[in-house]
Order: structure tokens, then sequence, then C-alpha cells
């Protein structure tokens, strides 16, 4: 089966609420049928994001430190709980209609830890998946953090992958409310990381894991 | 028009999910796009949203219950609609009838843990290992085909840990001793077990008024001093047990299959502690000794407990026991019997306490003594009574004059 799917890379950061628009401006593009799948591959500003299911006992900070970090906090509609995302982090959003592949969403939550996992691979790291949490992981730490969201079978949110992070951030969360693990950063186990080219082995594994090529298209094309 | 939500088909593989948690009570007002409940499986947590507006008119299925996919979860109607077609049979409805109405579609998917509902996918020989080295595998991060943990997957997992706990030094735990246990002490722990597991023992408290006793002890102490002896509580505490135990022989016995053998002589040991271990001299037939002999006996036998030099004959042939913590500011406590013995008297701290007495509160040198006994042998009655019956000789120390023998 041939699917018509494009791909997006944002080459500055994006604010967190700028992100939300690209996202539901593609889902409708999804749902209106002009695309089987639109993958959105950006970096965001600093920002801790608290989900449905709470999250704000685990901001370990008062938000005037935030503010002296330059981190924004923003409540959203999805699931999960505290997430971070910033600079040198690959946030991928696949809005993704799972009719053309499968309406099946632990499938597609594994398919996308399976991305991650392999671009990890090619650069020799042995990552894996734990039964009680969700995300990629690297040994005990958390490398890749997933969280998604479905309406009609298509999907919003993703993943956001630790290339080279600030992790001095973390430090003022329980990344997903998880104590007894902590994070990890590809930088940590490779030295001088290309951001670009991870973000280049992203899509290839995008298109490998879900059977799909990506043609490239310009940010504005999302907004029309 | 009443709706039915059903528990969603979320995956090919899902045959079952659990409600996690209801947003919405009964008769709770839900607008269609609403989350109105969390569903789990495998890992992943869906939130429902209402398909319609409407009430909340029932909830069919609690939380942390596991169902079939297609089972009714709620009803939606409005307030004032019959429901109750919709209910008869609604809870029992099997996933296999395919419910007229659609399923909820997938809403938000939340990325917190299921919780309960954890499918491991793991080798046999990962899952042996695990359970011999009591390892959660749900906290392993798999690295097999599909995020299945292989053997390497948790023995890297133990390492680490190892490796967490030696890091933290707070949690480095010094090295353990092992202590032999001596003959003695095996031979206790033995007979210790053997007690707890064979005698369902009953433990009974009384306060006792010991002016008088302690009169009586003042008066004597010194005429016992020029023989060289010393009038501890202890040997009028036998006294009057013996004397109790001539008029209640039922506790002075043991069980032998279907029969209670009772006691000719009244055999009294007397627990003392010793740097090895706890040891129990027996005075022998106290009941036929007067306050002197006992007394003459029983420090010869303390005597030789703390040099070591007790023969078997010393330690055997009691009847019943006395144990006595009060030195070490004990109140009253519960005493094991020493078997096959029926009952073990054990003695607290004699201490001045306020009394009422005649509407008047007094202060009184008082002792708690706490009678366990065998259950199987003797009823509560008849160990009330036979403490009853101590504490009334030892409140009047001139009864032991005008007992039987």
């Amino acid at each position: 089966m041939s699917r018509r799917c494009f791909v997006v890379e944002f080459k500055e950061p994006l604010g967190y609420g700028d992100g939300l628009t690209f996202q539901e401006r593609a889902f409708e593009k999804v749902s209106a049928g002009e695309a089987d799948g639109i993958l959105l591959l950006l970096e965001h500003k600093p920002v801790f994001t608290v989900g449905r299911s709470g999250g704000r006992e685990n901001l370990l900070v008062d938000e005037r430190v935030l503010e002296a970090y330059g981190i924004e906090l923003y409540e959203t509609n999805r699931g999960g709980n505290i997430t971070y995302h910033g600079p040198g982090q690959i946030v991928a959003y696949p809005i993704f209609n799972l009719s053309k592949w499968k309406k099946d969403l632990p499938w597609y939550v594994s398919c996308l830890e399976e991305v991650v996992i392999q671009v990890l691979k090619d650069y020799n790291i042995k990552a894996g998946r734990k039964p009680k949490y969700r995300g990629v992981w690297v040994a005990d730490k958390k490398i890749a953090a997933i969280g998604i969201a479905a309406d009609r079978w298509i999907t919003m949110h993703g993943f956001a992958f630790n290339v080279r992070v600030d992790k001095s951030h973390f430090e003022l969360i329980n990344p997903c409310g998880i104590k007894e693990f902590s994070v990890a950063s590809l930088d940590d186990y490779v030295e001088d990381v290309d951001f670009r080219e991870v973000v280049k082995k992203t899509r290839e594994k995008f298109s490998l894991v879900f059977e799909a090529g990506f043609d490239e298209v310009a940010k504005e094309w999302i907004l029309t | 028009m009443a709706t039915v939500i059903t528990m969603p088909k979320l995956g090919l593989t899902m045959t079952s999910g659990s409600v996690a948690k209801w947003h919405k009570k009964e008769g709770d007002r839900v607008e269609k796009g609403e989350v109105i409940l969390e569903v789990s499986t495998e890992k992943i947590t869906y939130k429902v949203e209402a398909p319609e507006s409407g009430v909340l008119r029932k909830i069919l299925v609690q939380p942390g219950t596991k169902v079939p996919i297609g089972t009714p979860l709620c009803i939606i109607a409005a307030m004032d609609e019959d429901i109750s077609e919709l209910l008869k049979g609604a809870p029992t409805a099997p996933a296999a009838e395919k419910p007229a109405q659609p399923e909820a579609k997938p809403a938000l998917v939340a990325a917190k843990p299921a919780g309960e509902e954890v499918l491991i996918k793991a080798t046999p020989i990962a899952k042996k290992i695990a359970k011999e080295q009591g390892i959660d595998l749900a906290l392993v991060t798999g690295t097999g085909p599909g995020g299945r943990i292989v053997e390497k997957d948790v023995l890297d997992f133990i390492e680490r840990q190892k490796a967490v706990a030696e890091a933290r030094p707070v949690a480095k735990a010094a090295p353990l001793k092992r202590i032999a246990l001596s003959d003695v002490r095996q031979v206790i722990a033995e007979r210790m077990s053997t007690s707890w597991q064979n005698s369902p023992m009953v433990t009974l408290n009384v306060d006792v008024d010991c002016a008088l006793l302690k009169k009586l002890r003042e008066d004597l102490k010194s005429s016992f001093k020029e023989k060289g002896l010393n009038l501890s509580y202890n040997y009028i505490l036998m006294k009057a047990c013996a004397v109790a135990l001539k008029e209640q022989p039922m506790l002075n016995s043991y069980l032998e299959g279907n029969e209670v053998v009772l006691y000719d002589e009244v055999n009294i040991g007397l627990a003392v502690a010793t740097e090895e271990a706890l040891l129990v001299p027996v005075v022998k037939d106290v009941a036929g000794k007067n306050l002197y002999e006992i007394a003459s006996d029983g420090d010869a036998l303390i005597e030789k407990a703390r040099k070591g030099e007790l023969a078997i004959d010393d330690v055997t042939g009691g009847t019943f026991t006395i144990t006595n913590l009060g030195m070490f500011g004990v109140r009253d406590f519960t005493p094991i019997i020493n078997p096959p013995q029926c009952a073990i008297l054990g003695v607290g701290e004699m201490k001045d306490k306020p009394c009422v007495c005649d509407g008047q509160i007094v202060v009184k040198p008082m002792m708690t003594l706490s009678l366990t006994f065998d259950h199987r042998i003797v009823d509560g009655a008849q160990g009330a009574m036979f403490i009853r019956r101590v504490k009334e000789l030892l409140e009047n120390p001139l009864l032991l004059l005008a007992v039987l023998k």
C-alpha cells in the first residue's frame, strides 16, 4: 500500500504553543484526506509541560526559578505527567491516520519506540523498553519519552528524544513522575554528536518502521 | 436516546481492558467530547470521551476491574429517560454478543504507566533469574525484539542495581556477622518453638498489693542472713505457688495424648539469666519445704548456675516455672510455658503506686503477676482462680501458715 506522507523539519526552536498550532493544522490536513501522515520534526524552546494526569507535584522548584532559567510552564490536554522539552532534543510529532496502517495503539506506540531504538543502534547503543514504563531506555536511563493522543485513529503528540540536552533542566523535575530512574542523552555515549545527522536518521527510521516515504515540505504548506 | 459506552478495542491483540478511573460520577452531566473515564491495557492508559451529551446515569464497571472488549461500561442518557431495558443483563453482557452500540472511540492516550496490567515479554531463562533474584521484570529494560527481556538484560539490571546500592553510602550495610547457636541456645530454641507450636497459651495479669509481703521479708531477712541465706521474693512466691498448686493440681500437670497427668510433687523451676543463656534450676518438693529449706536449696542452685556447675538433675523434673523480670523494670509480660508443663508465672517489678483504698488514694508497693497456662489443660476460670489464690496468699502471707501441705 502506498501512503502519501510528508515531513516538515523545523530548523529553529519552536515555542510549545506554536508546536501545538502546527500539530492542529496538520491534523486538519490528515482529517481532510490531504495526506495519510504528516511528520513534524522539531526542537522546542525550554518548556515543562504538564499533562492531564497532573504532574505539578513533580515540579521540584518554584515557578519563579523557572523564569530565572528561562523555562516556560505549559498545561496541555495530552496524557502523561510532567515532561521537559528543550534545545538538543528531537521532538517528533507524527500526525498519522492509523486507518492507513493498523488501528492499533499499542502497536503504534511500539513503532515509535522502535524508531528511536533503530537510530540508537546506528550509534552502537543498545536501547530497549521497560514493561512498566513507556519510552526508550538505555540501561536504566530514559532517552526518549512518549506521549500520544488519538482521535478517530488520527494521532497527535509523539516522542521527545534527548540528543544533546541541557540535563540541568531535568534536575528541576521528576521526569514523567518516575523517581527511581534518571534520564540519558545521546551525547552521554557519543562524542560530538551532529544533531542534524540524528534528525536525518530519525526520518530514515520513520520510513523504515512505518514503511512509507516522507516527502519533505516547507512548514508554510502546513498552514495553507 | 441512551448511549452505552463499551470497552473499546484499541489494539489488534487486545482482548480485555481495565477501567482505571472514572472522571465523572453517576448523576453528573457530561458534554460530548468530555473525558468520562480512563481505561488501561498493556502499559497504556486511554481516556475515553463521551460520544454524546447527557447524564451519566449508570456506571457498570468499577475501577480496577478487567473486562472483555465490548463490555458495557456505563450508560449516558437524558435525566428522565427509562434505562431499565438497558440495565437488564448489562453487567453480565459478554463481549461476544457484539452490542449494538458503537465502541467508545479512542480519545486521549496518557503516557503514564497503566499500573497493574503490565504485560511482560521475557525469555524463560530471564524469568527464572528474575524470580531467583527477586527482580521485578516490569522495571527491567528489555533489548530483545519488541522489547523482550533477555537473560543479559536481567543480569545487567542486577549489576546496575548493585552499583547503585554501593554508590549510596547510607544504603550500604555493614558486613553481616554470624553467630553460631551454642548447644544450650539450640535446646532453648527448640523447646520454645515446641511450646509455641503445641500449646494454645493464655496469659492472665493480676496486680498484687505487696505491703504485707514486703513487711514479712523485712522481718525475716536478718534471720535468713544469719544462716547465710538471701530471702528473695522469689522464694516466697515459690511457696505461695506451691500452696496454690497443691490446692489446684490441674495446673501442676502435663498433657500426654488424651490424658492429663498430675504430678504428685510440686517442683518449681526458677528462670535464672546467666551470661550464656537462660537456665532454669528446679527446687524440688517446694510444697513439702519451709521457707528456710526453699531459700537454702534455691541459693545453692543459683550459685551453681552462675558458676556453670548445674547438674542434669538440677534442671530437670520441674512441674511449674517462675520467671522474674522485675529487676529490669518490666511491669508485666507474656511468658512462654516451659514444656511439657501446664503453666508459668511471670513476675513484674515491685513498685510504689497510687492505689484507691476506701475512697482515698494511698501509695502501695504493687507488683503485677502474669500467669500463662496451656488452654488445652485448663480453662480461663481455673487459671484465674489459681492466680487469685496466689494473689491472696501474697497479700496475706500469714495464710501460708494455714495451708495444705
